[in-house]
This record gives structure tokens, sequence and C-alpha cells, in this order.
């Protein structure tokens, strides 16, 4: 097992590397979204336009060798217009289904708050069960199955805030945030990234990914980093009047973004760190509530900072 | 001369336990010992405020053996609560005196635990159960050690609630299956007679009854559960005093029945019965038989009963009452007559009788004759009839012509025999006030009473009270209302208006009832469950009480076993944590012990930063950690991975 992940390591690590040749200063970031997909999680990024979600995403499809579609989100957007229409074909005398945007392995929703509730919630059966449901047919999407949202900070105009329900089916999410002057710099030496991006070749296979979601299944966890998670939960709900209570799909996410954390770093087995690692990522939406993923994100450490490593 | 020291403020809360502990017992200990306890605890006062040196352990040592000597003295005997309490006292206001060291603490907390159960014992009555349950906790308090949790004293507080509460199952377990001990076990006679117990003695002579009737002590509760007895038959006997020697009465030569008491199953009503330090019991008119757990006693012939033993504990005794009596045996009746004939008789007494009864020869109509007599001559009755030890019969009836009960029956009593009619006097209790919301007498002092009984013409004993004649009102509306009206009020407001003022009942008054009838339900629980409920109950899942006590021995064994093996798993290290705290011991002095907060791969950046432990060494010790802690346990840790993780740890 150890030389497996020894040798799979090297596949990530050159993900990583290539992904930080056209995103620079990013490389946290970069790899949450590589836990999201390994633990087969969805990834919300709440950011202000232009830092680069959308070249994150093309990059990370190109280089993962996944089919890709973009949404992109408005008020006037209908659950069909994501899922697919039923429509006559007048020569074989039929109705058939055409597939929408969400049939592919991964998806960009853009700017998903601006979207009416009734097409986000279109988005909820997807991204929980992989598969939908239009004409009473239930189609499977594509696996993997990955979607990634962005959102626009509250209080922009035009948003409808998406509910504790749809966000607690994020694994993750980030604020991707403006890049560091020395990195915009580079950025602005620098070739196109569009550009860039077209020499990409893909490092690997979807049958490959796939292989290795089932691989982090096998990371193991202790007792002893199974108390610890349990640990960040119990203060979530003991200061219930500075934080969110958290709920156990909360505690489950947490677990398995740690493993593929472990995973990445080349490890079968989980350690504390990892947790730590993750755990701002899975707990920032979620503590954040409608005060949006960055305040999220402070009150994810502040609780992180008070809770003990058991022994 | 020892260095002064002061009582520490973690001390206040004990020493003020064990004072107040102590003074509530000092009502159930000799004078001297109450006196010199609290003699010492002033003592003690003076050298905190004025900065004495206390005195030293020789004195305090020599002082405890002295009154050790007096207390066997005292007592005679070793055995018993009130020895124990007395020496207890004392032995704890000297350990007050001489407190020096913090070691003596739970030596103290001893002493209190003693202390607090000694003054339950005395009394079992709920309101010291109120008093004392603090005190408890008190203790329990001071027994947690200073370290534990000693920046949060309501972690503390809670932790001994904790403690508390887990005991309540293992103490009503006890209380159940613990075989009950007979009073006689923990009864040792004493110095009830110099304890201040106030009743009747065993003569009777004019004032007695009224001195008693000033007191509102308790003497007993009762509960009636035969529907049929009125409140106006409740006339508590005690005492049935035979032998006159002018107006005082004294207990003739009583002959004890042979026959046992008769058994019943339906009891007609149940006393519970303060302690009073005498053997005397109190029961209704025509009781024939009595049954309790309590104490031995005794039945004479004439229907009276008697407890073997001193009573110095509460008792509860139930009775059965069987009206339809048989006369009298001739014999009796004999010696009855003959004991009256031989008796001098006064001439200006007999004249008297001629004055209202004419040649009657009829007891009954004797007794309605004198009744009359004492309403129509101006007879007056009072609480306070002045000193008259020596009063006579013939200048009471004459002369001073006012009285309290005991006058009443003692000249009645007299006027009967004078007649040739046997008669003889009973003293006791009449009355007691009801309380509605438990449904209960209480017999209290106040309603002491003394009244007489003669043999009517079918010789069957029957009772007179001559009160009625002349203060109707004292039986109608009972002793206690009757004795807070003024002489006024009884003159000018009639019956009704009486009745009617009583009535209405103030709210200090339902307080009153209420506490009372919750402290009866207290004592009657307490008292009910005796050794024959516990037989009875445990006979009624087919056990007898020495199977139940081994099980009970095994089950607590199995049950503190358990809890050893519960406690050992739970204090148990796991492996990783040895490896840590062995890791933290060796890092202690470059204080770079791990952080609550921090991850094995955190603390071991830390180090390689901070410390100048070999990166190989560092390698190897975290990857034995987290192997041991994190990584999957099929893969077994080895031994010669172990020694070498003890190896690095002692090179730093």
């Amino acid at each position: 097992m150890t030389e497996i992940v020894c040798l799979m390591k090297t596949n990530w690590e050159k993900v990583l590397e290539a992904t930080d040749q056209i995103i620079f200063d990013k490389k946290n970031e970069i790899k949450l979204c590589l836990v999201a997909i390994l633990s087969r999680g969805h990834l919300l990024i709440e950011d202000v336009p232009g830092v680069g979600k959308t070249t994150l995403v093309q990059t990370l499809a190109k280089l993962l060798g996944m089919e890709t579609s973009r949404i992109q989100f408005t008020s006037d957007l209908l659950p069909s217009d994501i899922i697919g229409n039923t429509i006559y074909d007048p020569e074989k005398k039929e109705f058939k289904f055409f597939q929408g945007p969400l049939f592919a392995n991964l998806v960009l929703a853009d700017e998903l708050n601006r979207a009416n509730p009734r097409t986000q919630s279109a988005l909820l059966q997807a991204m929980e069960e992989g598969q939908v449901s239009s004409d009473r047919k239930t189609m499977s999407l594509p696996d993997p199955f990955f979607l990634i949202a962005t959102q626009n900070p509250r209080h922009q105009t035009g948003t409808f805030p998406l509910p504790e329900s749809q966000l607690d089916r994020f694994l993750l999410s980030l604020n991707l945030n403006y890049a560091s002057p020395e990195a915009e710099m580079k950025i602005f030496k620098g070739m196109d990234p569009r550009k860039k991006m077209a020499g990409l070749f893909s490092l690997m296979s979807v049958e490959e990914i796939r292989e290795q979601q089932d691989q982090v299944d096998n990371v193991f966890t202790s007792d002893l980093l199974i108390q610890f998670i349990s640990k960040i939960l119990i203060e979530s709900r003991k200061k219930s009047d500075l934080y969110q209570a958290l709920s156990t799909r909360t505690g489950l996410a947490l677990t398995r973004a740690a493993k593929a954390w472990a995973f990445l770093d080349g490890r079968d087995h989980c350690l504390p760190e990892d947790v730590k690692s993750v755990a701002p990522a899975v707990l920032a939406h979620r503590l954040g509530g409608v005060d949006g993923v960055l305040d999220g994100y402070k009150k994810a450490n502040d609780l992180l900072r008070n809770v003990e490593v058991p022994t | 001369m020892k260095a002064h020291f002061r009582i520490h403020p973690d001390y206040t809360s004990l020493i003020a336990t064990l004072v107040v502990s102590s003074l509530l017992l000092i009502s159930d200990v000799p004078n001297w010992a109450a006196l010199s306890t609290v003699l010492f605890f002033i003592w003690r006062l003076l050298i905190e405020y004025f900065r004495w040196p206390t005195p030293s352990r020789w004195l305090t040592g020599f002082l405890s053996v002295i009154f050790l000597v007096a207390t066997l003295y005292t007592f005679k005997s070793w055995i018993g609560k009130e020895v124990s309490a007395c020496f207890l006292m004392i032995l704890t206001s000297l350990k007050i005196l001489e407190l020096q060291e913090e070691s003596e603490k739970s030596f103290l907390i001893l002493l209190g635990f003693f202390l607090v159960s000694s003054k339950f014992l005395f009394s079992l009555d709920l309101i010291y159960v109120a008093i004392e349950i603090p005190m408890l906790l008190i203790l329990i308090y001071n027994l947690l050690p200073t370290q534990f949790m000693s920046n949060n004293p309501w972690g503390r507080i809670q932790y001994v609630f904790k403690v508390i509460v887990l005991t309540i199952p293992l103490t009503a377990f006890l209380y159940v299956f613990f075989p009950r001990f007979t009073q006689k076990f923990i009864e040792v006679q004493g110095l009830q007679d110099k304890i201040g117990i106030s009743g009747f003695s065993d003569s009777i002579q004019p004032g007695q009854v009224s001195q008693l009737a000033q007191s509102n002590e308790l003497v007993f509760r009762a509960e009636l559960m035969n529907e049929k007895i009125s409140s106006e038959d409740l006339y508590w006997k005690g005492q049935i005093l035979t032998e006159s020697k002018g107006m005082l009465w004294k207990r003739g030569l009583l002959e004890i029945s042979e026959e046992d008491p008769l058994p019943f199953a339906m009891a007609d009503y149940k006393i519970i019965l303060e302690p009073t330090g005498r053997r005397w019991l109190f029961f209704l008119d025509d009781t024939v038989s009595i049954k309790t757990e309590n104490f031995k006693f005794q039945k004479t012939s004439g229907n009276v009963f008697f407890s073997v033993d001193n009573l110095s504990a509460r008792s509860q005794y139930v009775g059965k009452v069987l009206k339809n009596q048989k006369p009298i045996s001739d014999r009796d009746y004999n010696v009855l007559k003959s004991k009256l004939q031989a008796t001098q008789k006064d001439p200006a007494i007999l004249e008297i009788i001629k004055g209202f009864n004419g040649d009657n020869h009829d007891p009954d109509i004797f007794a309605k004759n004198l009744l009359h007599y004492y309403q129509s001559n101006h007879f007056y009755y009072t609480l306070r009839p002045g000193d008259q030890g020596d009063l006579q019969l013939i200048d009471f009836l004459l002369k001073s012509k006012k009285g309290f009960c005991e006058h009443y029956a003692s000249s009645a009593a007299l006027l009967f025999r004078a007649a040739n009619i046997p008669s003889r006097v009973v003293v006791g209790y009449q009355g007691g006030v009801f309380n509605r919301n438990g449904r209960f007498w209480s017999v209290t002092q106040k309603d002491a009473h003394a009244w007489i009984e003669y043999l009517n013409s079918q010789k069957i004993w029957t009772r007179l009270d001559p009160t009625s004649a002349i203060a109707p009102l004292r039986l109608e509306l009972g002793a206690q209302a009757y004795f807070n009206l003024n002489e006024n009020e009884i003159q000018s407001l009639s019956k009704e208006e009486l009745k009617k003022r009583l009535e209405n009942s103030n709210f200090i008054e339902d307080v009153e009832f209420w506490f009372e009838n919750i402290n009866y339900k207290w004592n009657t629980w307490l008292l009910d469950y005796d050794l024959e409920k516990q037989k009875a109950w445990l006979e009624k899942y087919n056990m007898s009480l020495t199977s139940l006590s081994l099980i009970a021995l095994v089950l607590s064994l199995l049950a503190t076993a358990l809890f050893q093996f519960l406690v050992d798993r739970k204090n148990k290290k796991t492996d990783y944590e040895i490896l840590i705290e062995a890791l933290n011991k060796a890092l202690k002095k470059r204080e770079l012990e791990r952080l609550p907060t921090e991850g094995p791969l955190e603390w071991k950046n830390r180090l390689q930063i901070q410390s100048s432990i070999p990166q190989r060494s560092l390698d190897l010790l975290f990857e034995f950690i987290v192997s041991v802690g994190y990584k999957n346990k099929s893969i077994a840790i080895s031994a010669e991975q172990r020694k070498i993780f003890f190896k690095i740890i002692n090179e730093i």
C-alpha cells in the first residue's frame, strides 16, 4: 500500500505543480480543490470576480482529463436549462432527452447565488446523489461528478443567498482572494494564462481518479483522530452562542477531507494536522452561514485554536 | 509555648459546622459536658482574637482522658448514643482548641460526621435533617483535597452534589434491605431522669397537672383509624392512681397480667410517642391490646399498659379498643370494698355527701348528683390555683373552691370512696390539636388532664370527668384554644361565638399545621418500616433475612469489584499516553512540552527549530509516536522499536 501511495503521489504532485505554474501563489487552495475531487465532494468558491476562479477550474479540468462545462447563473435561468430538455424528434417520431450542461465530470457553476432558489435547488439532487430527475426519469451523471460553484460575496445586489441545507452539501469552501503583489506582478509579466493553458495535457485519466478515490477511502483513521474530530464538533455545540452547532454530516465531511489530505501527502493514515489543514475550508461556509465564507474562516480558526488534540 | 496559629480561612466552614453540630447536641448531654464544650469554644475564640498561644497537646490530651473518665462515671456504661455523643462533643471542642496543622483536617471531618449523625439518631426529626444536610455537604466539601479543582469552587460544589446523588441508590438499598436493628440495640439507659423531660410522675398532688399544662411540649401524636371514635372520646389514659393520702394520689401496686395481649389485625388508633424517659404509654379508654416493635410492654390487670424499659427514643404503637367491657371479678370487687371499709371517714365530708346525695346508693345517680354539686356550689376552674401542696379535701370543698382538673378529680374520687363506691384517679391527656392537613392529633403537655373512674352498678369501671361540670368549654374547645382565651372572653362570649372565632384559621396556623404534618409523616415513615415490616416484605418474595443478607453481601462485593475494574480501566493509560508523557517529561526542563492543541507533526516541527535533538532521533521518535497513535494497529509495533524510543528519550 505504502509503495502505491508513493507512486501516485508524484502524479498529484505534478497536477499541483502544473496548476501552480498558471495560478501563482495559491498552492494551498489548489490542494484543497484536489481534496474535494478525491473525496467526491463539491467546492464552493466565494470571491469577487477576476481572481482566477474560472482559470483554476479550466486548468484542473484539463490536467485531470475531465470533461468540463460551465453554467453562468442568472436570475432567469430555469432548472431545465441546466439539467436538459425533452424535445420531440420529428424524424424518429419520439421524444428525446437532450442533456444539459450538468452532464459533465467537472461543472463550474458561476455566480450560483444569482440564480433563483428553484434553480439552486435543482442542483441539490445532482450534488447529493450524482443523478438528476427529469420527466419522471432519473439519469445518472458522469462519474466522477465534481461541481465547483462560485458565489459573489453577500450584500452584492441581485443575489439569492444559498440556504443552509444547500451550503451543507458543499464539502469545502474557498476564498481565493487577490494574489500577493509579487504574484500579481508575475502574472502581469507572464504569458496570458489562457494561452499557457492551451499547452497543457492531461496527467491523469478519469479511471485513475476513480481508482484513487477508492484508495482515499482506505486511508486509516485511528480512534485518537476520530476523538479529535468529535471534540471539534462538541466544542462548537458547547459554545452555540458563538458558533453554529456543527452537524454529524460536517464531522463526516471533515473525516473524508482529512483522509484526502493525508493521501495527497502520501500517507496511509490520517493525522490531526490533516484535520487542521482541511478544517477551515470544511467549516467556513457552515460556520459563516449568511455572513459569508470569509467570516466563517475566522470563526473556524477561532474554534480550532480551542480544541485540544487528544492523547 | 507553642507558636501562634491562626485558623486558616479554608477551615472556616468546617469549624463552623463542628461548632453548630456540637451545640445542637447540648440538650442531649449532661450539663457539665455542655458547659465545658462551650468553654473550650470560647477559649479558642479568645486565642484567635487576642493571639494567645494554643494550649499544648499534653494539656488537651490530659483533659480528654479526664473527660473520658467523667463520661464513663456519669453513664456507668461505654455503649449508647448519649455516652458517645457526650464524649464526641468534648473531643471535638478539645481538638478545635488545639488545632494547629493542616494534617488534622481529616480527623476533624471524621468527628464532624459522627457528631452530625449522633444528633440525627437522637431526634429523627425532620427539622434536624434539614439543618444537617447542609452540614453534611460542607463536610464532604472539606473532604476534597485542596488541590482538587482549586480554582473552580463551583466545580467543587457540583462534585459534592454528584457524590451525594451517587450515594442515594446504595442508601436506599441499605434502608430497605439492611436488617433493622431493634431499638434496644442503640438504646442504653443513661440519664433520662436528668435530661429535661417533663411529664407525670408516679403520683399526683394538687397543682401538679396545672404546672405541667403550662408547657407546650409535644407528648405524642395520634392517628385514629376507627371512625367511630369521636373527639369527645379522646381521653388518653396514662396512669391509674389507686392509693390516696389526702388529696395526694399514688399509683398502687399493679398486678401484671399473665395473659398475652389479644392479637388483632385492625388497629383503632396509632400513637407516635415522643421520648419521655419513662415507662408510661398513653391509650384510649377500653383499649384491650396494643402492638409495637419499638419496645417491650406489659399489661396490668386494669388494662393499663407499660413499657418494660424507660422510653428514650421516639416509639410507635397501635391500639385496639373494645367496648362492652366485662365487669370485674367478684374477688377483685371484694378486695376493693374491704379497702374502702378500712379507710377512716370524716363526718364533715359525710355530711356534705348527705347534702347533695341524700340516702342514695346507686353509683350512677351519685355521679350525677356529684356533678350537680360542683356546678351549683360556685367552684371555679383555674390554671393557677396557687400553692396548695397540702390542701385538705374539706378545705377545698368548703373554702378554696378553686382548682385545676386534678383538684376536681382528686376530690371527686375521694367523695366516691367516702360514699363507699370504689373509685380511682386517672391521669393522662384529653383531646389535642387536630391537624387538618394530616388528619392526626397532636397532644401536648397543655392537654394534660386528670379524671376519675368509678365502679358502676354493673361493676364496670366507668369514666367520669368532673371538669365537664365546672369548665365544659375546656373540653369542648380543647386546652390549646381554651387557655388562650382570657377570663372576660370566657364570661362574656357565648359558646357559638367562641367556636366561630376558633374556626377562623390564620396563615401562621396553617403553616404550622403543614410543617407538623410533614414532620409527622417523616417520623411515621422512619418508624413504620420496622423489622416486622421488613420481614413481611421479604417473605412476600420468599426470602429470609439471612439469605438476603448473604445475597446483599455478595452483590456488594461484586459491585465493588466491578467499580474497581471500571475505575482501573478508565484510568489505565493508553500506549500513546505513556509515550507522550515520557517525551513530555524528558522535555520538561527545556519547556518544550507538547502544547494541548498541538498534533504530533506540529510538535516535531517545533522541536526541529527550538531543540538541539538530532534530526534522526526526532524522526525515529515521531515515527514511533505516530505509528502508535495514528497508524493501523494491525501493523504490530515491535518491542525493538519501543526500546529504541525509550533509549532516545534517555539520551535527551
